[in-house]
């Protein structure tokens, strides 16, 4: 009897990891078609045509900012530095309780301006407006309100300001590249469809080099320090072979919260993000889609492969825990509201390709690798084990992470090769091999505690980011610490 | 050593025959192994094969950058000193201050060579066009970037256009682009098309004959505008006698908009006669776009009697347009259209209106603040505030 029920665990688990490989396969194949095909759509003539061209749509830049003191001069500057003809940047300040408010107003001269604000969505209250007097900055409006306790709350406020028909998303500890807007807003100007989203890959900035002047990255390092350089590998593999892949089937399970542009008319008619949310981002995708189902519309969405924006890394263990915790409860709170999506036809590939895969292969994943390690000691105590066969199956998930990270590294070379010398990417594919031992086990045990803490009701706060910063005691140059 | 090396050799090839022979022949093993070994095999080929393919790739990056270096460093100053001396050169004056023979350069640094005189150019204000062209010559860019259209690669077709284009050459042969114009790669075809524009004298202007490429995305249109801005002024058509024709509703806007972009007001009076034939809302807001930047006033009062028929989307432009007509007739107007306005939006729209229409508009907006609705007094401290 027992044994029956081991080997069926067995099988399936086998049937389970034959049905990833195939499914990065495949992800693999369409996402060098994708690529493939970005190259001929983007060159620097299209961007500068674009940039002198009186019909490039206008783009609000919106970014909450809750106690982000380090960071946010540097910040803006850089977004304020972005090359495109027509954006404003949106900075809501979300009841910070440190200097962030004030570390504005004196950077960048602003004052009160009352303004007749439309709750298009809800947010908590709205409090007032700071312009800046300085015409060096008109682009740049903040919006103070009072504390939603989550970037969801903010972003809808933001939303309600933005006065562009497109708004990027992000979050204002991330450095925007300086083409970010010209390349995001590309899909939707070439797509003969409704393009709603667009992604971009992300990458960490906590080893690069940023101008103080312009808040710009000037040198794009990889991460010394170990578990940013391994979320960037995670990162490329989710960029570039996941998302890439997913967009050849208008299929992209989600438009990160770091860097997203958005049909801002779209957002307002479902009502903008989720302020219960823990993965705001997943789930406004989600209902970006189902609108636009429900109402019978044609839509796209789009991941492009060029880097387009920088992000802090988690930089100590207790930051990563914290933000994979919120990122697995934001998962099972994502796919429980809105199970009705699961193989249901009417929602077309949301319904039955990205909701059943981000249910069976997201988040069930951790859930059957950690009960396979227990099955596995089991077995070990119990001398059930076949040594060579066990071997053989560990290599074989071994071979195949390796494999899905050097092409998610080739991939990133082949776009932009960004780093100096060949060094960097040499750093990063060794310290692939050692990935499935150091760092994946992590992830695994904080998924597991995500779901956990979901399940258990347990009252958590809204995921902040523990901020090292940038030190800008060099003229030319700042270094994350 | 030798020996040490053929020995473990063998070992290697021992194991790999025997791993191949255990996976083919080895009926003991279970299927899930064998299955699993394929995939071990697989992945192991394609893992080595992808970092040679990465090693390949990295040498060859570096080689281009350290060309590209080369290249800057010998022209770079060359060219900036030649397109910022306000003499005219000859080509034998331009060839040898640069120091190049004849066919010296090949595909990859010529396409370098491009792009570095571009980026030169763009850093000089009033550049010498003259000088400009004489480099070109004296590398023979014109042919080699023609040469290219006819290379059967839709990537380098799309950027020998797009290098034709950002050097200015004109006139080139049609023969390659008509072949382009009409490639079943849709993104190619259409900007083949809308290159011809710009690149040809012979009939620059014979796809908005044909409609273009019915369904135009914004892009076509950023990019047709694009050559149209590159033509001198005084050589460009009327665009009224296509929008006739055009079936295409983003082509039509496209003609409304450029007939505003390239001032062509002696098409206004058939434009508001087609405003009044179409239903289509995207074109009539386009049209008042036009009539109001170019100030054709004589619609005014038409506009007015209308305004109440049209939906709030097109109203918002005929405010728009009143505004830009500035008659100094149209303030009561605006007073009834905000009074009779429903939306926040449409109330903020026109206010807007009424306070930039000129002096009166801010004692208007000053009496709003005895108003009794509390919105119309918002309305007021927003615009007391916001200029």
């Amino acid at each position: 009897m027992w044994e029956a029920i081991f080997n069926f665990y067995q099988y399936t688990i086998f049937i389970y990891m034959l049905a990833i490989v195939i499914i990065y396969i495949t992800l693999v194949i369409m996402s060098l078609r994708v690529r493939k095909a970005h190259k001929t759509k983007v060159s620097d003539y299209y961007l500068d045509a674009l940039n002198k061209s009186p019909y490039a749509p206008g783009i609000s830049i919106v970014a909450p900012a809750f106690n982000e003191e380090r960071t946010i001069v540097i910040n803006i500057k850089s977004m304020l530095s972005i090359d495109y003809p027509v954006y404003e940047v949106v900075i809501v300040n979300d009841g910070s309780t440190d200097q962030t408010l004030e570390k504005m107003i004196e950077s960048f001269d602003l004052v009160e301006t009352p303004y007749l604000y439309i709750e298009k969505i809800k947010s908590k209250p709205f409090k007032r407006i700071f312009k800046s007097t300085n015409p060096l900055y008109e682009k740049l409006t903040i919006v103070d309100k009072v504390n939603g306790g989550t970037k969801a709350d903010a972003s809808n406020a933001g939303v309600n300001v933005a006065q562009y028909p497109y708004f990027i998303c992000t979050d204002v500890d991330c450095i925007l590249a300086q083409d970010a807007l010209s390349r995001m807003v590309m899909p939707i100007l070439q797509s003969e469809k409704r393009v709603i989203a667009v992604g971009a890959t992300m990458r960490m900035v906590n080893s690069c080099k940023i101008s103080v002047e312009t808040g710009r990255v000037i040198e794009d390092n990889v991460p010394t320090q170990i578990w940013p350089m391994y979320q960037e590998i995670e990162y490329l593999r989710s960029y570039l072979v996941g998302k890439s892949g997913w967009s050849k089937i208008n299929a992209v399970p989600n438009v990160s919260g770091g860097l997203g542009l958005f049909d801002k008319s779209v957002v307002i008619s479902i009502g903008g993000y989720d302020p219960l949310s823990h993965a705001e981002d997943m789930d406004l995708t989600f209902r970006m889609i189902a609108h636009m189902r429900d109402y019978n519309q044609e839509y796209v969405i789009r991941q492009i492969p060029e880097t387009c924006c920088w992000t802090e890394g988690p930089s100590t263990i207790q930051v990563l825990n914290r933000q994979r915790t919120r990122w697995a409860r934001g998962l099972l709170q994502c796919l429980l509201i809105h199970r009705r999506f699961m193989l249901n036809a009417k929602y077309g590939r949301l319904g039955l390709v990205t909701y059943p895969y981000m249910f069976f292969f997201e988040f069930l994943a951790p859930i059957i690798e950690a009960v396979g390690l227990l099955f596995t000691i089991f077995l070990l105590f119990n001398g059930g084990i076949n040594q060579k066969y066990a071997f053989i199956m560990l290599f074989y998930v071994y071979m195949f992470s390796l494999f899905i990270s050097i092409t998610a590294l080739l991939s990133d070379a082949r776009t932009e090769f960004r780093h100096k010398n060949m060094g960097s990417y040499i750093r990063i594919a060794l310290a692939t091999l050692v990935e499935a031992i150091i760092y994946h086990p992590l992830i695994v045990f904080f998924s597991i505690k995500g779901y956990f803490d979901f399940l258990t009701r347990k009252n958590f706060k809204w995921g902040q980011m523990t901020r090292q910063g940038f030190d800008n005691t060099s003229e030319h140059e700042a270094k994350t610490v | 050593m030798l020996d040490f090396a053929a020995d473990t050799f063998k070992i290697i090839l021992s194991e790999i025959s025997s791993y191949f022979y255990d996976l083919l022949f080895d009926n003991t093993m279970p299927l899930v192994i064998i299955i699993a070994r394929l995939f071990i095999l697989t992945f192991s080929i394609v893992y080595i094969f992808k970092l040679i393919s990465f090693v390949v790739f990295s040498e060859r990056v570096r080689r281009t950058r350290k060309s590209l270096n080369r290249i800057h460093d010998r022209f770079e100053d060359k060219f900036t000193e030649l397109l910022a001396r306000p003499d005219n050169l000859q080509i034998n004056e331009v060839q040898s201050y640069l120091g190049i023979k004849p066919d010296e350069f090949n595909p990859g640094q010529l396409h370098t060579i491009t792009n570095l005189l571009l980026s030169v150019r763009e850093d000089i204000i009033n550049y010498n066009f003259h000088n400009f062209q004489l480099i070109e010559d004296a590398f023979g860019l014109r042919p080699f970037w023609e040469s290219q259209l006819s290379v059967e690669n839709p990537r380098v077709q799309s950027r020998a256009i797009q290098k034709l284009s950002a050097m200015g050459i004109s006139g080139i042969s049609e023969a390659p682009l008509n072949t382009l114009a009409y490639s079943r790669d849709k993104s190619l075809r259409r900007l083949a098309r809308s290159s011809y524009v710009f690149l040809t004298d012979n009939t620059p202007f014979r796809f908005f004959n044909e409609d273009f490429d019915h369904g135009l995305t914004s892009w076509d249109k950023i990019f047709l505008h694009d050559m149209l801005v590159k033509r001198p002024y005084e050589r460009l058509p009327s665009f009224i006698q296509w929008y006739r024709n055009s079936n295409d509703k983003e082509m039509r806007i496209f003609l409304v908009n450029e007939i505003k972009f390239f001032n062509q007001d002696y098409a206004l009076p058939y434009l508001w006669e087609e405003f009044n034939k179409t239903e289509d809302e995207d074109v009539r807001k386009a049209i008042l776009d036009t009539l109001g930047d170019l100030r054709y006033a004589e619609v005014e009062e038409e506009l007015i009697q209308e305004y109440p028929t049209m939906s709030e989307s097109v109203q918002s432009h005929v405010v728009d347009a009143l505004l830009h007509f500035r008659s100094g007739r149209a303030m009561p107007f605006f007073q009834n259209a905000y009074s009779m306005a429903i939306s926040i939006d449409a109330k903020l729209h026109i206010a807007d209106a009424i306070k930039n229409y000129g002096p009166e508009g801010d004692t208007i907006l000053a009496n709003l603040k005895n108003s009794e609705d509390e919105l119309d007094r918002k309305i007021l401290q927003h615009f007391e505030l916001n200029y």
